[in-house]
């Protein structure tokens, strides 16, 4: 066969391929609104970046007249590309292709690229859109999905990990967008549950729609399965890229450093928080007001509102920002907001982004469903985190600084580098009614009008304790600053801390109170 | 008289504090932390909080979703602890649900056939 001839015959054989499971099933993929796997790849990825490798990968099924069967590329596309010009590892479940089913080969193409990531030190990104394991290849398929697990695990803290629900990830399959560091999902779109609407319902007797079960608002705003919800696939590619203008591409680099801007002048630092400590405000214009450009991006941003995490850039390097939301339920510490806190804090811990806090909370939500729920157990997490976390660490207290949520919020005490706080933050063991009730109770209840007395030992204990000096005094503080002084400050203590060397005990791994 | 307590006091507080985020249509509500009210918005899920209920010990609730498929026992039968009363069926495992103490079993409110959700009542004893 001469040359050309054989040139032919290969671009023939991929064109046949590109079309994955054929005109009829792309339409039918095209017509639930969503794209195909291939054109995902072209919309995240720069233009003409991709290179796709096992192209040819047939499966390897053997019953039930599979072997009769031709399934191209096994129904998953796998190689690589660049986005914002740095090179990044993917894969893409073709759903017209026996419905993205996982056979071996298919797992095994995924194993392949996801070994590349972490060998080359580049971030992984997944796009989902399966039916589930392929029932036909057994075991085999179990088996595939163990050993994408495992190799989720092993890359987690070493290069930055993305998962892409485009559609159904149901079963065991959920379980490698859990172990890795952000999840997207998209309205109407994706679909995550571990056991579906119809088992349910023969089993349990329960009715529920897939949408309400595990659709992409579920999982933004109940679960917190999701870091980023988005209205369309197109808005959600341009959230990963976003994202990845804040990542290291491994966790022995610092990420992209860009051109340090100015906050915008419409974000004001000095006429957000409002002077009494009883009233609300969104701490997101305090950071807002901090970062470069006023460009924050934020995680998770739909649940545990009472808590907010992010990034942003400060002098043009990354920061990752954990802030009480005085907003939202006054910012108190829970279940959800602790889980949501610590785990970020980690991914930060583990990829060199300086973390910022931002403190304002009046301590722990009380109840019985919090207690039942094991608020101490997951409150536990982000002392854990605070203390285990070695890149800078900075807090600024804003304004309440209570108990318990004083500590735990990154204090002196977990070993911050620095502690600022505005004139404004009130650092004592509780808020001043409840302080004065206790200390003062006999000269409360014997006075001869109690509530007058006991409005004025509140401003007596306001006086005395709510202010930042009593723990500056201490040297738990390291400097009063003016709000105007914030940035600067922040700039200086940031570049500084990240010189800091420190050790941690020798152990093979700590043991979190997951 | 202590949640009467905490709904004044909370109401009073709503009056007392002007509330900025009222006035922008932020719908912020009071939240009593300590002896503090705080002005500030609810979660859904705050919202749909569930409030705790003493636990019944007369009262047999369904501790897993699933299908009544046996009643061994007829109400008003004196019975022993430990004797079998029904079998819940669940995630095909049939639980034997027995008596927790001696005593009369007042009602069944169940028959052999129904599905019941997780805590329904399904007994309850004299």
């Amino acid at each position: 066969m001469p040359v050309n001839k054989k040139i032919l015959e290969l671009k023939k054989k991929r064109e046949q391929v590109f079309l994955g499971g054929g005109e009829q099933a792309i339409q039918k993929q095209n017509a639930m609104g969503k794209l195909t796997a291939r054109e995902r790849i072209v919309a995240l990825l720069d233009k003409e970046s991709f290179n796709e490798y096992d192209l040819f990968v047939e499966h390897d099924a053997r019953d039930f007249d599979m072997e009769k069967k031709t399934l191209h590329g096994d129904g998953v596309i796998i190689g690589t590309g660049t986005i914002h010009g740095k090179p990044v590892c993917i894969f893409a479940q073709d759903f017209t292709v026996a419905g993205g089913s996982l056979g071996s080969m298919h797992a095994r193409k995924i194993t392949k690229i996801m070994d590349h990531s972490l060998k080359m030190r580049m971030p992984l990104i997944g796009i989902n859109d399966s039916g589930g394991a392929r029932i036909q290849e057994g075991v085999n398929s179990l088996a595939g999905y163990g050993e994408i697990f495992f190799r989720n695990t092993l890359a987690s803290g070493v290069i930055p990990q993305i998962s892409v629900i485009l559609g159904p990830c149901a079963g065991g399959a959920v379980y490698s967008p859990a172990l890795t560091d952000f999840v997207f999902v998209v309205d109407k779109i994706s679909k995550m549950f571990i056991t579906g609407p119809e088992v349910i319902k023969t089993v349990l007797g329960e009715e529920i729609s897939m949408e309400e079960l595990g659709g992409a608002r579920v999982h933004a705003e109940i679960t917190g399965n999701a870091h980023f919800f988005a209205l369309s696939e197109e808005e959600c590619f341009s959230q990963i890229k976003k994202l990845l203008t804040f990542l290291p591409w491994s966790n022995t680099e610092r990420s992209i450093v860009t051109e340090p801007k100015l906050p915008k002048k419409n974000f004001k630092i000095t006429s957000i928080v409002p002077e009494d400590a009883r009233q609300p405000y969104d701490v997101r214009n305090v950071v807002r007001s901090l970062v470069d450009d006023s460009d924050f991006l934020e995680i998770q941003e739909l649940w545990a509102a009472n808590i907010v995490i992010g990034f942003g850039k400060i002098n043009g390097g990354t920061v990752g920002f954990v802030c009480n939301q005085p907003l939202v339920l006054a910012g108190v510490l829970d279940v959800d907001s602790s889980d949501k806190a610590a785990r970020f804090i980690r991914f930060c811990d583990a990829f060199n982004i300086p973390i910022v806090t931002l403190v304002d909370l009046p301590g722990y939500l009380p109840g019985v469903d919090q207690e039942h729920a094991g608020v101490i157990r997951h409150g536990a997490k982000i002392l854990y985190s605070y203390s285990e976390a070695t890149v800078p660490k900075i807090t600024v207290i804003l304004r309440k600084a209570y108990g318990g949520g004083y500590i735990a919020m990154n204090s002196r005490h977990l070993r911050a580098d620095f502690v600022f706080a505005w004139p404004s933050a009130e650092i004592a063991v509780m808020g001043p009614e409840g302080a004065a009730n206790i200390i003062f109770k006999k000269e409360i209840t014997t006075a001869e009008d109690p509530e007058k007395m006991r409005a004025q030992k509140v401003e007596e204990y306001k006086e005395k304790f709510a202010n930042p000096y009593v723990a500056a005094a201490k040297g738990y503080i390291d400097s009063v600053i003016e709000p105007g002084e914030t940035r600067n400050m922040l700039t200086h203590a940031i570049e500084v801390s990240l010189r800091k060397e420190i050790g941690m005990p020798k152990k093979k791994h700590g043991i979190p109170p997951f | 008289m202590a949640n009467s307590k905490t709904v004044k006091q909370a109401k009073a507080g709503k009056k007392n504090i002007p509330s900025p985020c009222d006035e922008k249509g932020m719908n912020c509500k009071p939240l009593q932390i300590e002896e503090t009210i705080y002005n500030t918005q609810y979660t859904k899920k705050f919202e749909n909080r569930k409030f705790y209920q003493p636990v019944d010990p007369n009262k047999i609730l369904a501790y897993i979703p699933g299908t009544i498929l046996k009643i061994f026992v007829k109400e008003g039968t004196v019975l022993k602890a430990g004797d079998s009363i029904l079998i819940l069926e669940a995630m095909k495992m049939r639980n034997v649900v027995t008596m927790p103490f001696n005593g009369k079993l007042r009602k069944i409110y169940v028959k052999e056939g129904d599905i019941v959700a997780k805590n329904f009542l399904i007994a309850e004893i004299e």
